[in-house]
Parts: C-alpha cells; structure tokens; sequence
C-alpha cells in the first residue's frame, strides 16, 4: 500500500502578505484617524486617554509587522518610535503633555507615507472586525506561519495508522482528508496513480458548489454527495466544519455499508484535527 | 462560446477575470454588484474559503442593453487565483468569450503577473482557444496605492511586461478596485470588444 501524506504548507502564505501589504496604506490611514482622536480626547478630556491609546496600540501591531515585510527602514523606525511613547503613556511614564507634543510632530510624515487620502476610511476608529481580521493575518505572519490549519507529524501518522486499519479494506480504494480550502491533509491507498493535490482542490471546490446549491434551492447542504462511475464511484462527506472526507471506492462495495464506515472515520477525525485557527 | 438565442431575441456572452492571487478580481465583481441598478442585474454568488479566497468561482449575470433587438446578457466569472486551484480554473474557463486579465500593481507581484498571464494562455490552449485571438483587456489594478509607501510598477513597465507575451497589444485600463475608478471602464471595454468578435463570429 502507498501512503502518501502531506503536511499542510504555508500555502496561502505569499497571499496574506500580499493582502497586507496591499492593505497598509488604508491601515495608516486608519492609524493616524485614531492617533488624532487620541490626540483630541487628551486635549478635550485629560486623563481620559487610555482607551483610544488601546485601540491606536492595537492598529500600531498591524503596520509594525507589514512595515517589517515590506523592509521600508524609515517606517519601522517612526512605528518603533510611536509603540514605545504609547506604551510609556499607558504606563505613565509619560505625560499627556509631552506625549501630544512629540505624537503630533510626526504625524504628517506618516501621512506623506500613506498616500493619497482615501475618500472613504472604514471608520474613524477602524471597526474591531477588520483590526482583529489584520491583527490575526499580521500575527501570523510575524510568526511566518500563515497557514491556517497545522497538523503533527505525530497526528498524521496516528490519523493514517487508523484509517489503513479501519477503512481502507476490501473495495475503498483511496480515502482523502481535505480541508475546505482545498489543501490536502492525508491520502491513503492503493491508488498511486491519482493527482490527489489537484483531486484535493476540485473536490473542495464541487462541495463547495453543491452547498450553495443547496442554498438555492433552500437547504442547508446536502446530506449525501455520491457520485457512481462505471467502475468506481466517490463519496463526499464532511468531517466537523473544516474538512471533508472523499472516498473512491470499487462498484462492488454497497453503497450502505460504506456510509456506516465512513460515518465513523468522519466521527474520529472530528475528535482528532485541529479546528481552524481564524 | 456566446450563446444566441433567435427566438427569445438573446445573446450571452461569458466574460472571465483572471490574474494571480489577490489582485482583486473578486473585488471587480464586487463593486459592479455594489454600484450596477439591481434592475439590470442578476445574484451575486460567491464560493469562497472562509479566508474570502475564492474557492470555484464568482458568478455575476448582468444585462447590457439592446444591439440591432439583441437584448445582451454578460456573465462574469471570476477563477481562484492561487496556484493550487489550476484545475478549477480551467473549469471555470470553457467555453469563455471574452478575458479581463486583472494584474497587479505591487513589485512584489510583478513575476506572479507574468506567471499568470503565461497560465491562462496554457490553459485556453488546452481547451484549443488562443489568447492573442480571444477578447482581452488588462487592468492594473491597485493604482490607489501610488504614492504610498508601497512600491508599485509603473504603467509602462507593467504594459511592456504584459504586451511582451502577447502578439498584439490589448487595452490597458488603470483602475482601483476597492475605490471604483477604471472598474466599469473595464467592464465597457471588455463588453465592447467580446460583443464585437461574437458578431463578427455570427456573420462569418
């Protein structure tokens, strides 16, 4: 038997550096809105300015890790310098006075650095939804681990010991675990010959159309997804929110018996992968 | 390949944005969906991953008006961008007419660029059409960030890099898909030009 097995990759990893870098001068924007209402509220308000310097801090941790992608050394700079004034304002250490004073001078460098000033900004204070989106993608790739899903060597071994145990028997030819994005976790069979990286990805994309088709006609999704070849036939089913289980099998396996095994191949995955992180 | 439909006086034309991951295409759709009377306009349907990465495609029927008592119907499909999602990509491509080659302006991505405009060519090789024959508009998308601290290409550099894998040139239009400017100039160019090679198609 061939087992093949891939980890999962940093596959969308060039993606979300490129969304963020695409994203980063919408994000100054957004920081230099909070910075000068963080600004005003100490002038209005003294003392009031923990808050606003929260959200300023949190939009500071998106730049300061696409700046350091992008490896503009002026930027990193002027960053580095606005966090260690935040955190010593937050600390105290730091007047409001004083803050203001050396905050204000360096926001128009920034602004020349932002670009053009977009005619419509997501919000004064950029909603929390699209600041914890970028702070999450941000963190990732600061940790150079944009991959959404990670899965041991350990557990692969452990999943793949199971299922050629337990499933793949007389008449499953092939058992693939894919994510919903498509990427493949693990292929186990004796079907050498098979793309599974390119099966993986059409397979998550036909579940995918089959559920929105489901929608269209009003059902949440389909319970069974069955398709009968004239020697093989597939079998999808989804195993918790995030993967999906095809089976390729030989005609002389009934249908119902298959059901009943993957059912449960689909149960022990649930309760061994990983649920995505974002 | 349009579709012509005599007796309910219809041509349907299917229009396909590709480019590499994260140029924007689906952000094209979304704004036409955004901007266009929902009067002339069908639903909007998106496959997408959870991370809002096209997954199959993104599907937009829309309604262009009347040629010569024609009343003209464009679909426009997005395909994934990313590598992995060849095979769904080529699926998405049969039977196309007309081809927006969304490229984008960041240097990062100017090979990613190259490389995409290269796949979509072996792609509708495959399915024994050729590019330089086919409808295309490019669009450098992500002008916005001009200015920025962000590198971008400039026109030139991405028009000669583009035009040098293709035999003839094409229209290039500047746009910004997340703020509008060039998005339905795109649109039009593309509708005129793949309505003009399905007429020229039906009279020959």
């Amino acid at each position: 038997m061939a087992a093949q097995d891939v980890v999962i990759k940093d596959i969308f990893g060039e993606a979300d550096k490129v969304e963020i870098l695409g994203k980063l001068p919408a994000i100054l924007w957004a920081y230099l809105e909070t910075a000068r209402l963080l600004v005003r509220n100490i002038d209005t308000a003294p003392g009031s300015s923990a808050r606003s310097a929260k959200d300023a801090e949190k939009i500071l941790g998106i730049l300061e890790s696409a700046a350091e992608y992008l490896g503009n050394e002026s930027l990193k700079t002027t960053l580095g310098g606005h966090s260690k004034m935040l955190s010593a304002l937050g600390r105290g250490e730091l007047s409001e006075q004083d803050f203001v004073k050396t905050f204000v001078e360096d926001l128009p460098r920034l602004e020349g650095m932002a670009g053009p000033r977009p005619e419509s900004l997501p919000d004064p204070l950029i909603s929390s939804w699209l600041a914890d989106q970028a702070t999450d993608a941000a963190d990732r790739i600061r940790k150079g681990r944009a991959g959404d899903l990670v899965v041991s060597v350990e557990l692969l071994d452990e999943i793949r010991d199971y299922l050629a145990a337990e499933a793949v028997s007389e008449g499953i030819r092939s058992i693939l675990v894919v994510d919903n994005a498509g990427t493949l976790v693990i292929n186990i069979g004796d079907k050498t010959d098979l793309d599974a990286v390119s099966l993986a990805a059409v397979a998550a994309a036909n579940f995918a159309a089959t559920e929105k088709i489901a929608h269209l006609i009003g059902e949440r999704d389909f319970v069974l997804l069955f398709y009968k070849g004239h020697n093989e036939s597939f079998h999808f089913t989804r195993a918790g929110k995030d993967y999906i289980v095809v089976t390729i099998f030989d005609n002389s396996l009934s249908l119902g018996l298959l059901r009943l095994k993957i059912t449960e191949v689909a149960q022990f995955l649930i309760g061994k992968l990983p649920k995505r992180e974002v | 390949m349009a579709f012509i439909n005599k007796s309910a006086k219809e041509i349907q034309v299917k229009v396909v944005y590709y480019g590499p991951g994260r140029c924007g295409k689906t952000t094209n759709l979304l704004y036409v969906n955004q901007k266009m009377n929902a009067k002339f306009m069908g639903k909007m349907i998106s496959i997408d991953t959870r991370g809002d990465k096209t997954l199959f495609f993104d599907f937009l029927p829309l309604q262009l008006g009347k040629i010569r008592g024609f009343n003209i119907r464009v679909q426009l499909y997005t395909v994934p961008g990313q590598v992995l999602y060849n095979e769904s990509r080529k699926m998405v491509l049969k039977g196309v007419d007309g081809v927006v080659f969304v490229a984008d302006s960041m240097e990062v991505q100017r090979e990613p660029n190259k490389e995409s405009l290269l796949n979509l060519k072996e792609n509708l090789a495959e399915d024994h059409l050729d590019l330089d024959e086919l409808p295309l508009v490019i669009q450098l998308n992500k002008r916005d960030l001009e200015g920025s601290v962000i590198p971008i290409l400039s026109q030139e550099t991405m028009t000669n890099d583009l035009h040098g894998l293709l035999k003839h040139p094409v229209p290039v239009v500047m746009a910004s898909a997340l703020q509008g400017p060039g998005v339905f100039e795109t649109l039009r160019e593309i509708s005129k030009i793949t309505i003009k090679s399905v007429h020229y198609k039906l009279r020959s």
